[in-house]
């Protein structure tokens, strides 16, 4: 079905030709299907049945509709609160909440007539580049069960992967989005920082996370992007609606494309096969008279996850310490309070957590705050004005979206710094606030391999005009 | 690798964290956050002496609404069912002061 794309499925719908509840039934036949993946955390089946059913009765009853994604089913990532499941963030902790509210994305997408069908797996509070940090399970590769399907937003990417729905939706902190789509050959869409609410989203690093959509085609990433998209009274970081993603897209006003290659991610880090997939892309790109294509050399990036690991756990630290198990969570009362709050804290997070907890911490601690806190937040503005120059000469900036094919599961479990490093090249986008796509371009034996196209803050319609563009002749 | 946290350390960054870190442990998490700081050593090659630090990016400031309460949905029912123990429309805790 998802060859289609989501527009022209909405336009039989409403004809009548193809009925709501045969496609979430579908999608749970899929599901069903793909269950050795273990990309589902939970079915949202009986709302997700009686929604159909309702907007299948709108049909049959004639009445018109404008609803944009009239019907159309999805899969959200596991720290979206949403009705219809518990929502965990696939940790122990979360393992029993019942959301009071959902997400405002969530919502904006029901508004439209979209379906939630299922809640998929993640690494626990999103922490992770694997979805091997999950409390509960370990979801596969598509293309190969040994691998992982990247991380932390695996089960979101593996849903659009194997079709069951035509698109899903992830938060990307520090490549959450883009580097599980890189890994399942599909498109990953990361917007500008404050594009999309975040009200109703578990929080992991306040100052760069974002929400954004995994789908098969880039009409269907902009359309999902257009309704999630716009400022939000729930979220005072919410940008002015002006900035918002519209579909279809306005007519450009540039026919031509200022690109460049960031030189310095194809160093020896990277996989000969991946180098290779994207020189292969790059020359694509050069004899495209409506490219110009250059080369630029943005040294600071090198900094950019030593900068992402400090900011990052200073964040999460900060916002998993309203994780007490009092009001929510998991709950193990001891006599006092102070031994309540220690022991529903110690187990109900998992070890990647605590770790991130400890070293956020440690670096917001008296003492240490100058050496690493307040430098990192130095650096990231040494970032950030990096790119602003950069943007100032060209249009896009692309780079292999990571530096090799998907890892093997437990192949970087040992020691986190490994895990870590795999999200060198999509962090910087997140420390400057900047929107970030994957491309899927090529397989290396079979495994996808992705290009990641970086364009200035709120140059997201430009973006996915640029994305548009290159569809097709990738 | 160096270390570069002590034990002591790890138990202080526990109970500024309310963690509870047992002995066997403590060996992994000096290991574990020593390589994660060692690695951000790196960020000392770069002078930041006059760079002012980003503590957020887009620029906003002061987001100001109408101070008029709007219709919320937050079900409240839902909320003290994720509570533990409840009475009353409250949260039960254990007491605070003794």
């Amino acid at each position: 079905m998802n060859s289609q794309t989501i527009e022209a499925l909405v336009t039989q719908i409403k004809a009548g030709s193809l009925s709501v509840l045969k496609l979430v039934e579908d999608c749970y036949d899929k599901i069903e299907a793909a269950q050795s993946f273990d990309f589902i955390i939970a079915e949202t089946k009986q709302r997700a049945l009686e929604r159909a059913k309702t907007l299948d009765q709108e049909i049959a009853q004639g009445k018109r509709s404008n609803k944009r994604l009239f019907g159309i089913p999805f899969i959200a990532k596991d720290n979206f609160l949403s009705y219809g499941a518990k929502t965990t963030a696939a940790s122990k902790m979360l393992a029993n909440f019942e959301a009071p509210y959902q997400a405002t994305a969530i919502t904006k997408l029901e508004d439209e007539g979209a379906i939630c069908v299922a809640k998929s797996n993640l690494d626990a509070f999103a922490h992770g580049s694997s979805t091997e940090n999950s409390d509960f399970m370990i979801t596969k590769n598509p293309y190969d069960v040994t691998r992982v399907p990247g991380g932390s937003s695996g089960g979101s990417a593996v849903a659009v992967a194997l079709q069951v729905v035509p698109f899903s939706i992830g938060t990307d902190t520090g490549g959450s989005i883009r580097q599980p789509a890189s890994f399942c050959g599909v498109i990953g869409y990361k917007p500008t920082y404050g594009l999309v609410s975040r009200s109703g989203v578990i929080a992991m690093s306040s100052s760069m996370d974002t929400i954004g959509v995994f789908t098969n085609n880039i009409d269907d990433c902009q359309l999902v992007m257009d309704v999630m998209s716009g400022q939000d009274p729930l979220d005072s970081t919410t940008l002015d609606s002006k900035h918002k993603i519209v579909y279809p897209s306005l007519p450009s006003k540039s026919s031509q494309f200022k690109v460049a290659v960031i030189k310095n991610y194809l160093d020896d880090a990277v996989d000969p096969k991946v180098r290779a997939s994207f020189n292969v892309f790059v020359s694509k790109l050069k004899s495209d008279p409506n490219i110009v294509l250059c080369e630029i050399d943005l040294q600071s990036l090198k900094y950019a996850l030593a900068v992402y690991y400090v900011l990052g756990p200073a964040e999460i630290a900060s916002n998993l310490g309203r994780y007490d198990g009092l009001r929510f969570g998991y709950s193990n009362p001891s006599d006092s309070i102070e031994e309540t709050y220690l022991s529903n804290r110690t187990n109900g997070f998992g070890a990647e957590a605590k770790r991130r907890i400890m070293i956020g911490t440690y670096v917001l601690s008296s003492g240490y705050y100058d050496a690493y806190y307040k430098k990192a937040q130095k650096v990231r503005t040494i970032i950030v004005d990096n790119f602003k120059q950069a943007f100032l000469k060209h249009d896009f900036l692309i780079g292999p979206t990571v530096p090799t094919p998907a890892f093997k599961i437990g192949q970087k479990t040992k020691h986190s710094m490994d895990m870590y490093l795999s999200d060198i090249m999509t962090v910087a986008a997140n420390l400057a606030g900047i929107p970030d796509i994957n491309l899927p371009i090529d397989r290396a034996n079979n495994l996808p391999v992705g290009v990641q196209i970086m364009a200035n803050q709120t140059q997201d319609n430009q973006l996915l005009a640029f994305s548009k563009y290159l569809e097709g002749k990738i | 690798m160096s270390e570069v946290l002590s034990r002591e350390d790890i138990y202080k960054i526990a109970k500024l964290a309310n963690l509870t870190i047992s002995p066997e442990e403590v060996d992994s998490y000096i290991i574990e956050l020593s390589a994660i700081l060692e690695y951000v050593q790196q960020l000392n090659d770069l002078s930041t002496d006059k760079i002012k630090p980003t503590n957020q990016i887009t620029n906003l400031s002061n987001v100001w609404r109408n101070d008029v309460p709007i219709e919320y949905e937050a079900d409240s029912k839902t909320l003290l069912a994720n509570m533990l123990h409840s009475e009353r429309n409250y949260l039960k805790v254990n007491r605070v002061i003794e």
